[in-house]
Parts: structure tokens; sequence; C-alpha cells
């Protein structure tokens, strides 16, 4: 399994030493050069430096031969825009983007985004999950 | 939206075509001129009011320009904005991916028949060719300009 992980800020970077730790080839892309120096020192070199919204980086970092692309960016645009080019240009099989717009979250489905979770969602679930108990003690 | 209507009616002219736009940055704000002078309504959407300064005056007091506070990559927005009812959409703003998804979002989801978006990137031209989506490429056409003048 070939994954690349669009963005090293905290999500991507969990999920790219998840991905590792679970036997994957993983690549990052990122474009800062102070996140990518950050972490090619925390997981070998395994960071391109690029906008991951261009071809030529998803072309660099070898998108033609990944079996997974992971948009964790903080704009659910750009998320949407690699994931395109990933599926459109490179024929990638999964693409999954993070959104925190459910509105934004739910217009990626449509447009063919194959996996889109919902940050909103998530987390709102996770509040409810915890606060749900207490609301029944208060009765 | 009826006085526009009303308008249109009148005008005596071929029905006239709607036209929305989103960014009304130095790009929106010219094509937007030039649309209504050729005698379309425009629907202008952008996230700052005050982007609105850069259009003239007066044809938005005639309503030939209707000017919409919103953002283009929300349905909600371009449905308060009366975009459903447009004949062309072109998504002008500087983000690139702000404008496809504003295109997509206006060609597949409310079926708006023509989709025109402004990226400064060539190599997206076929992916969204593939898509439905007419992608322009304004440095491209800058530099073809400037070859041609070398030539």
């Amino acid at each position: 399994m070939y994954a690349i992980v669009l963005g090293c800020g905290s999500t991507g970077v969990k999920i790219s030493e998840w991905l590792m730790a679970s036997g994957a080839e993983v690549t990052v892309i990122e474009k800062d050069p102070e996140r990518q120096r950050f972490v090619d020192n925390l997981f070998g070199s395994v960071v391109t430096l690029g906008d991951g919204t261009v071809v030529e980086t998803l072309e660099a970092a070898g998108a033609q031969r990944a079996d997974l692309f992971i948009a964790t960016l903080g704009s659910d645009e750009d998320n949407m825009l690699a994931c395109q080019i990933a599926k459109h240009n490179f024929k990638v099989d999964t693409t999954l983007a993070l959104s925190g717009n459910p509105d934004k979250a739910h217009l990626l489905g449509i447009l063919g985004i194959d996996i889109v979770v919902d940050l909103t969602d998530l987390i709102t679930e996770e509040i409810q999950r915890i606060v749900a108990p207490m609301l029944v003690e208060d009765l | 939206m009826a006085q526009i209507s009303e308008d249109n009616a009148n005008s005596g002219i071929q029905r006239l075509k709607r036209v929305a736009i989103i960014g009304c940055g130095s790009f929106g704000a010219q094509i937007a001129v030039e649309l209504c002078k050729s005698g379309n309504l425009v629907i202008m959407i952008d996230r700052d009011p005050e982007a609105f300064s850069l259009l003239p005056s007066d044809l938005i007091e005639n309503s030939r320009i209707v000017t919409s506070v919103g953002d283009g990559t929300l349905e909600t927005s371009l449905r308060q904005a009366g975009v459903q009812d447009v004949d062309l959409l072109i998504a002008t703003t500087k983000t690139p991916s702000i404008n496809l998804m504003s295109a997509q979002l206006a060609r597949h989801v409310m079926r708006i028949p023509e989709v025109v978006c402004l990226v400064n990137d060539s190599q997206l031209i076929p992916i969204y060719k593939g898509l439905g989506i007419t992608v322009i490429n304004p440095d491209g056409l800058l530099m073809d300009v400037i070859r041609e003048g070398l030539a």
C-alpha cells in the first residue's frame, strides 16, 4: 500500500505515523520548508516539498503509483482540488479529504471525493456522547 | 429580482442573459461592466461588501448589476443571490481552489448551463474540462500575447 498524505499539520503527522506503523509506504506533501525539516527528522526523509494543489508536486510525490491520497489541509477548497487532481490526473484509487465545514463536506462527497471526514460532525458527536449522560443525571 | 425581469422585458433586444460573477476583484468587476455594456444582467457575489466599490455606481443604481454579499462556495449564498436562474456563472476570485469549488457547485448541484472559472494553471484545464467546467488561464493568455508580440 502506497499512501500520500497532504499537509504536515498535527492531523497529517498523526495519520502518517499510524499509516507507517501499519506497514504502508508513506510520502507526505508539505509546502513549508520548516515543517518539512521537522517531519523529515521525525520519520526519515518522507516529505516532498511543494504545493499539493499543483500537478507537478503530486507527480514528484509519486501519485501515479499511489493507492490512497489523504488531504488534511485547513482549506476545504484546497483539499477538494488536491483530491480531484489525484483522482483524475493520477487515477489514485481512494481519495480522502478532511472538511471543517458541514456544507462543504456534503459538496465534496457529491464532487467525487471517495471519503469525506466531516470534522464538525465528528466533534459534535463526540461531545454529545460525553455530555448526554450528564444531562440524564440532571433529570 | 422582479424589477430586473421588467427591465428585461422592456429592453426590446433579444433575451438578456443573466450572468453570475463570483469575486469582485479587478477581473470580476471589469467582466461585469463589459457584460452590462453588451446588454446582460449581472449578479455579483463577494464575501467583502467593500469590494463592490470597484463597480460603477450607476450600474448598481439601475440594477444592471445586483450585488450580494456571500460565500461563492456555499449553495445557500448562491441561492440567496438568485444564482439558480442564471445562464452563466464565472468564478474570478484570486484563489484557484475556491473558483473550482464554486464552479462545480454551480454546474453539478445547481445545474447552471455554462460555468467558466479563472485558474492560472493550464495543467488543470483538461481535468476540469472532463468535469464540465471551462477553465481559462489568464496568465497563459497573457504569455501568448507577449510571445506573439515578440515573434
